[in-house]
């Protein structure tokens, strides 16, 4: 992209309001919202009451069509909707989390659930402000997010405790806050030992350790403005429970550094706009038996200019973001304490493997699977809502995005290399751009009215790094995997349809969606001419290769709830709720670790000062299966919480107790490359306190 | 293999094992100078890097992780053997020569892994005498230990020592012998440097040739490392050898000037340690049941003090494998 193209950007970006605030000038209006709960949004504090373990796919994995690709208790990345890795973008205070946990199983989403404030599981229009991901986008929101939103001092801390086997966690976090200035303050430490399975098996590796360290400090110069300068240390030191013969582990660290700018304008066309800057360092090592095999460094930089804007019909947010990252790896046997270039001597480049083209006809590599690269990044992307005759809304969402990728395999040892000989351009500097754009159009449930929410989407999204040029072993799936530098766009149309009906008694909600995919991104077994697997020739393990097919996602889920009359209140509530998804590809074949059916029946009491809840989920036998895949047993999943709360004028206290997999079974997840070595837990209790100070 | 034959060279390999690890336990506490290095290198093995310049003489002990230094730990030491370990004439160093001396006793076999330290003036295949060389380095129970060519001059008709010589001068040539068969097999344009078939698997297959028995470690492998710095792996088929897989290259190599003061030796039953002089790095070269590449490399700089290099590295010990299930 040259100048005048991101001229031509700016240009655009500043286009839609200024027109729009050249109509609207003259007749303003005020626009007083409803302050009524976003559904999207959830307190993170009630996820965390159904939360299966601390990852964020365990936070999240109640939710309808919500999965959680859980790695042992360390790891769990959120798959919504049959999408997963990069389909789904997650962002910590609106900045993209700078990690690699799309790129393989056993890497973390570096962020810790327990310390944000609310999740946001966002789709349709609404998340192209963000980005284009057919999954959608996981907004993670804490503290630094809005340090003043309360005046006063506020205080928490929350601790936990698992006896069997141990477990403890702790997170405190003090916020202060006055008229013009805010500072806050936020820790918080976990550990625990490996797992037992529900066969009374000690999962070998399974231990984590987190700890997170946050301090931020805001000030308002005048009413209208503000500065928020945060920093957020995360550190996770997890084992992998695979069936290597020494322990792998992986430590992995994530610095970010930001500073934002919020102004709140009149309220004419400009309603707010903010500016901000973020840089994250990104840093984890693989071990196995001490020995560093894998180094992964990611360090980002990303500054994002956002304004929102409200006319007598429309109102919306515009998005202007530019970003760029270097992804360094090493990945070779105990020679990963730092990232270095390989030598390079008079030696052809890629002799190596030339030789293995000749003699198996495929690009075999030993070396480092993958060259360094820069990436350049801008996005800019219009979300826009406006309410019709009452009471339906129709939001539109526009993203683009604009990537330069430059590979580097000065990382990669000569003969290594991929040679020239069998593409010339492997390593060329690639220009590409994506274009995504949403509609939906929603009709409000109002009191015991009905009300729908649909959108269609159509998505592109560019390759990822790995996906082009990973060319090596694979430590997670224990696989050889090729890379695809002919990669194209991966395109979709997406349909989502939500349907609410409510009474003061009720709730019915059924949702559906479909997707269909041009070109889709996956990874599927190598076999030889004979029918036999193929075998890399260093480790003798399965052979992926990354291709493309077009492929279908269908399913949907059903919610009943029921409140029982109670007098005034309704304390009592019944549901009843089922998820179901179909993935094939073009030529009917079933999509690897598709998420088997479930259904759950639960009933809680809340009151208060008392919650309590029982959950009985039920997940289906896997046997929708992709090639040689092997189906996992269906098993029952029976969850306890209880929550004794004391409160005072400016303190609460809850006490709580809880309970995963009473039933003790024995459950593996179908969507876990770790199934066998890694099953669900077995039977697990634990208690905590946590105690809220608030005074203004 | 029959279970004798097995046994008993499991026994030479283990006690082989327990000798290094007891030699540099003992270095260690006659002079309290070593140090702990850790770089994952297969068990079991013992290194004498050797600089030819400063005659700097260094130990490596890659089960207890020790590095000693040699010349001191000789200058300490009341023993006569591990004293004429002791460099103390530069002029006097050619290269190593790798002798991994089979002999029976007492109707059993055995495996004494040995190296020589040849002079300057000593031509590789030539026979070999006191003349040839200036030390002969072996395990004394559990102390590495030299002797001084003097040792050996005159031997008498009949004696140990002239049995030696005679098994020595058999094993250069069948060096030589082995180094015309590999040579003539590589392909075109390639020039050895050094072929290399491991000791051990090779008195196995014997011993499984003789018993007419079914190999249990697959088929022999016969390496070549050529002075571009591949390493060609062959097996023995009915019409020669026959090349059994793409080469492997070894990182940073461009050329070898001196294929004498390479190394070429055993980890273990998966593969071969190789040390390049001009690269400073030690490969390792392994098989996992499937191709042999290179597996692992590690700088010698990681294991001796700052600015000592290695000209010369010797290898003894069978060696334990290696992790192989993952990289």
């Amino acid at each position: 992209m040259n100048i005048r193209q991101l001229f031509w950007l700016a240009a655009t970006c500043t286009w839609l309001p200024a027109t729009v605030c050249a109509q609207t000038e003259l007749d303003p209006i005020v626009v007083i919202q409803p302050e009524t709960e976003d559904p999207h949004s959830k307190d993170t504090s009630e996820l965390g009451k159904d939360a299966k373990n601390a990852t964020l796919g365990g936070y999240l994995d109640n939710m309808p069509n919500v999965d959680s690709a859980s790695y042992g208790e360390a790891v769990g990345r959120p798959v919504v909707r049959g999408m997963s890795g990069y389909r789904i973008k997650i962002l910590h205070n609106d900045n993209e989390v700078s990690d690699l946990s799309a790129m393989s199983q056993d890497h973390a989403v570096a962020v810790a659930p327990r310390a944000s404030e609310r999740i946001e599981l966002l789709k349709g229009p609404a998340s192209l402000l963000y980005a284009a991901q057919a999954g959608g986008v996981v907004r993670i929101r804490d503290v630094l997010d809005n340090p003043f939103l309360d005046s006063g001092l506020r205080s928490q801390i929350d601790t936990d405790l698992r006896p069997t086997p141990y477990s403890h966690a702790v997170d405190g976090r003090v916020t202060w806050s006055d008229d013009d200035w805010a500072l806050h303050a936020g820790a918080l430490h976990q550990d625990a030992d490996p797992y037992e399975a529900g066969d009374g098996r000690e999962i070998r590796d399974s231990d984590l350790s987190t700890q997170q360290a946050q301090l931020a400090v805001g000030w308002r110069p005048g009413p209208r403005s503000e500065w928020l300068l945060g920093t957020t240390r995360l550190r996770k030191d997890y084992g992998i429970p695979n069936d290597t013969p020494e322990a792998t582990r992986i430590d992995m660290q994530r610095d970010d550094y930001s500073l934002r700018f919020r102004y709140d304008a009149k309220p004419q066309w400009l309603d707010s706009m903010s500016v901000d800057l973020n840089h994250s360092d990104y840093l984890h090592d693989e071990t196995e038996g001490g020995r560093k095999d894998g180094l992964f460094g990611q360090k980002q930089d990303q500054g994002t200019l956002r304004w929102a804007w409200v006319t007598a019909a429309w109102s919306g947010d515009t998005r202007l973001s530019a970003t760029q990252s270097e992804l360094r790896v090493c990945h070779e046997h105990g020679a990963c304490d730092s990232f270095s270039d390989a030598a390079r001597t008079e030696a052809p480049l890629g002799e190596s493997v030339l030789e293995y083209v000749d003699n198996t006809g495929l690009p075999y590599s030993h070396g480092h699977p993958m060259p360094d690269t820069q990436t350049r990044l801008v996005q800019l992307s219009h979300v826009a809502e406006r309410s019709l005759d009452l009471p339906y809304t129709v939001s539109l969402g526009l993203h683009t995005q604009w990537r330069k990728l430059d590979p580097d395999p000065d990382n990669i040892q000569e003969q290594w290399v991929y040679p020239e000989e069998l593409d010339p351009q492997h390593y060329n500097t690639r220009n590409e751009t994506a274009w995504s754009a949403s509609v939906g159009l929603r009709k409000e449930a109002d009191g015991s009215a009905f009300g729908w929410e649909t959108s269609l989407s159509t998505l592109q999204r560019l390759p990822s790094v790995d996906e082009l040029y990973w060319n090596g072993f694979h430590h997670a799936t224990d696989s050889y995997i090729f890379g695809n530098s002919e990669l194209k766009k991966e395109r979709s149309v997406n349909v989502d349809l939500d349907f609410t009906w409510e009474s003061q008694a009720q709730l019915w909600q059924l949702s559906g969606f479909y997707y269909l995919f041009d070109d889709y991104i996956f990874q599927n077994q190598g076999y030889d001419a004979d029918g036999a697997e193929l075998t890399d020739p260093f480790h003798l393990s399965e052979v992926w290769f990354t291709r493309q097919t077009d492929a279908r996602f269908l399913g949907g889920s059903v919610r009943y709830e029921l409140r029982p009359a109670s007098a005034d209140t309704r304390p009592w509530l019944l549901w009843a709720q089922a998820d179901i998804l179909h993935a094939e590809q073009s030529g009917g074949q079933h999509l690897p670790r598709t998420a088997p059916a479930n259904a759950e029946l639960g009933v809680r009491y809340q009151s208060t000062l008392w919650t309590a809840s029982l959950r009985l989920k039920r997940v289906f036998k896997a046997q929708h299966l992709a090639p040689n895949e092997r189906p996992t047993a269906g098993y029952n999943w029976l969850a306890v919480y209880l929550e004794r709360s004391w409160r005072w004028d400016d303190q609460r206290v809850d006490l709580w107790l809880k309970g995963e997999n009473l039933l003790d079974v024995y459950a593996q997840n179908h969507l876990s490359v770790l199934k066998d070595t890694a099953p669900l837990p077995g039977r697990q209790l634990s208690a905590g306190v946590k105690w809220r100070f608030f005074t203004p | 293999m029959n279970n004798t034959s097995k046994i008993l060279i499991s026994s030479v390999l283990a006690a082989q094992a327990a000798l290094i690890s007891g030699c540099d336990d003992s270095s260690n506490s006659a002079d309290g100078d070593s140090s702990i290095i850790d770089l994952g290198m297969p068990e079991e093995l013992h290194l004498s890097l050797l600089n030819a310049s400063t005659g700097a003489f260094y130990g490596y002990d890659s089960t207890n992780l020790m590095l000693t230094d040699i010349n001191e730990a000789a200058a300490s030491s009341q023993d006569s053997g591990v004293q004429n370990l002791q460099i103390t004439d530069t002029s006097t160093i050619g290269h190593f020569l790798h002798w991994p001396d089979a002999y029976e006793s007492d109707g059993e076999d055995h495996l004494d892994m040995k190296y020589l330290l040849m002079l300057p003036e000593y031509m590789a295949g030539d026979a070999i005498d006191a003349d040839a060389f200036s030390k002969l380095v072996h395990f004394h129970g559990t102390d590495l230990a030299a002797h001084t060519a003097e040792e050996f001059n005159n031997p008498e008709p009949g004696s140990a020592v002239e049995a030696a010589f005679t098994r020595l001068n058999a094993f250069v040539a069948e060096q030589e012998a082995l180094f015309d068969e590999v040579a003539e097999a590589l392909p075109a344009g390639q020039q050895l440097c050094r072929a290399f078939v491991d000791p051990h698997l090779a008195l196995e297959h014997e011993h499984e040739a003789k018993a007419e028995e079914e190999h249990e470690h697959g088929e022999l492998a016969h390496f070549a490392l050529t002075d571009s710095g591949r390493v060609y792996i062959f097996h023995e088929e009915e019409n020669g050898l026959e090349q059994a897989q793409g080469f492997v290259k070894l990182d940073d190599v461009t050329s070898i000037l001196d294929c004498n003061r390479t190394t070429v030796a055993r980890a273990s039953d998966d593969g071969i340690l190789v040390f390049v002089p001009e690269t400073q790095l030690l490969y390792l070269v392994d098989s996992h049941g499937s191709d042999f590449h290179q597996h692992a490399t590690w700088a010698v700089s990681e294991l001796l003090p700052q600015g000592v290099r290695a000209d010369l590295i010797a290898v003894l010990g069978a060696g334990s494998e290696h992790d192989h299930d993952h990289e």
